[in-house]
């Protein structure tokens, strides 16, 4: 087995899950406004509404959760097979291992005679590692931790659902679409607020496509409701 | 190598976003449709909510792929826009920049002077925005196909919860459903496997226990707001 040290993430890392997490509420926001407006518009039943949008709630937080849960371990599965693969390899064909990594290099710009250096360079140094990183784009003792990713999601889908729910069910009954449709552009804005705030800084953008977004969303599902 | 090194890439890619479509379709819509059957008997509620579910997934995956996927080209575009006027402002700065990245890679400092020469005289921005920012700008990997392949696989996942609830008999609806949604998630979680080439046993085993899992706790949910 390689070692593998636990390395911490780093700073650019942290912020790609933040903003993943982000997205992920805006997920959570669109999927239970979703229900709840497509329930309501075929029912009147606020008891079934109600109980559609926080399974629904539930249901897409814990989904969301377990995939990302599965696909992280994919990942360190994967990673653990290429290092055998590898392993094997480099004791049995390591003129091709060197050609892989010189290729990585020349494929970057670097020329022929610089990138066989490097290549002869690094498989002297730290054969396993530089093989790995050159063909499967993976950083040894590099990954998330799986349950990390899946609380996560599973909070911050979950964070964003809850705001049309409780929109629905608290607002005096005359008002609720409005609260409804208002909790929903109010949340979107703000998760495009936050993401964009975090990635790019084109702030204005953002909000106003997630706003977009959300309205065309709830006319898609009233449209629909009103068909059964 | 380029170019096989993409494809192996996007095949991941679509590979990931399928498994996780499918998988996401099955457990959403059991959730849903347990949940509400836990809290009520009535079959038009539950077929009601199963369908929203479905389409509201869908939905709000294309809407949430798009939001992705144009918040990454804006950030692109802002990466080339800002490195373009670092090249000219700070050139050395910047090449400096490259070159700390490969003697991170532990490549010997002279050779990695060298490549970054030779990089940075090819064609810098593109060396630094792939140092930096860790895209290439002359690829644009297109996130189009795996959003169809999980826009697909979504609702064909969600079928199944939907008739097991559906058609088995009232008073087992909920046992069958789960036991149904089971067998599915095992099957997908070993496929999963199989071709990412990961643990087979693991795999559906953990897929089969998230579902269980989901389907417990609204089932719990339902049963409390039904007294």
């Amino acid at each position: 087995m390689a070692k593998k040290k636990h390395q911490k993430q780093t700073m650019e890392e942290k912020l790609n899950t933040l903003r993943a997490g982000v997205l992920g509420s805006n997920d959570g926001i669109l999927t239970v406004v979703g229900v709840l407006v497509s329930v309501a518009a075929a029912t009147s039943d606020r008891f079934t509404i109600f109980i559609a949008g926080l399974s629904d709630l539930l249901a897409c937080a814990f989904s969301m959760a377990s995939g990302e849960y599965a696909s992280v371990s994919t990942q360190k599965d994967t990673e653990q097979s290429a290092v055998k693969n590898e392993r094997h390899l480099l004791k049995t064909d390591f003129e091709s291992e060197v050609a892989a990594v010189k290729d990585y290099y020349v494929s970057k710009g670097v020329t022929p005679e610089t990138s066989l250096a490097i290549a002869k360079d690094l498989l002297n140094k730290k054969p396993l590692e530089t093989v790995v990183r050159v063909k499967y784009d993976i950083e040894l003792g590099h990954y998330l931790n799986p349950w990390d990713a899946a609380f996560s999601s599973l909070f911050s889908a979950a964070a964003g659902g809850i705001f049309p729910l409780c929109a629905m069910t608290f607002a005096p009954s005359a008002y609720k679409w409005y609260a409804v449709i208002l909790a929903v552009v109010l949340t979107s804005a703000l998760t495009g607020y936050i993401s964009s705030k975090l990635g790019n800084g084109l702030v204005k953008i953002a909000v106003i496509r997630n706003i977009i977004i959300a309205l065309i969303t709830v006319a898609i599902h009233y449209g629909v409701g009103r068909l059964f | 190598m380029t170019k096989k090194k993409m494809s192996l890439a996007q095949r991941v890619n679509v590979l990931r976003a399928s498994v996780m479509g499918a998988n996401d379709g099955i457990i959403s819509i059991a959730g849903i449709v347990i949940g509400v059957a836990a809290a009520t008997n009535n079959s038009y509620s539950i077929l009601i909510s199963g369908l929203s579910g479905t389409l509201a997934g869908m939905i709000s995956m294309c809407m949430g792929e798009y939001v992705s996927v144009s918040t990454q080209k804006d950030s692109q575009k802002m990466a080339l826009i800002s490195e373009r006027q670092r090249l000219s402002d700070q050139y050395q700065k910047e090449f400096d920049y490259v070159q700390k990245k490969y003697e991170a890679q532990d490549i010997d400092p002279k050779l990695a002077k060298q490549a970054t020469k030779e990089l940075m005289d090819k064609d810098a921005l593109s060396t630094v925005v792939q140092e930096r920012y860790g895209f290439n700008p002359r690829y644009f990997t297109s996130p189009y196909a795996a959003a169809i392949a999980s826009f697909i696989s979504f609702p064909t996942g969600s079928i199944l919860p939907m008739l097991a609830v559906t058609l088995s008999p009232a008073n087992v609806r909920i046992f069958a459903t789960a036991i149904a949604v089971l067998i599915a998630l095992l099957i997908t979680g070993y496929c999963a496997a199989i071709l990412s080439k990961s643990d087979r046993l693991k795999g559906s085993i953990r897929n089969a226990i998230a579902g269980l899992l989901t389907m417990g706790v609204t089932y719990i949910i339902g049963q409390l707001l039904a007294h």
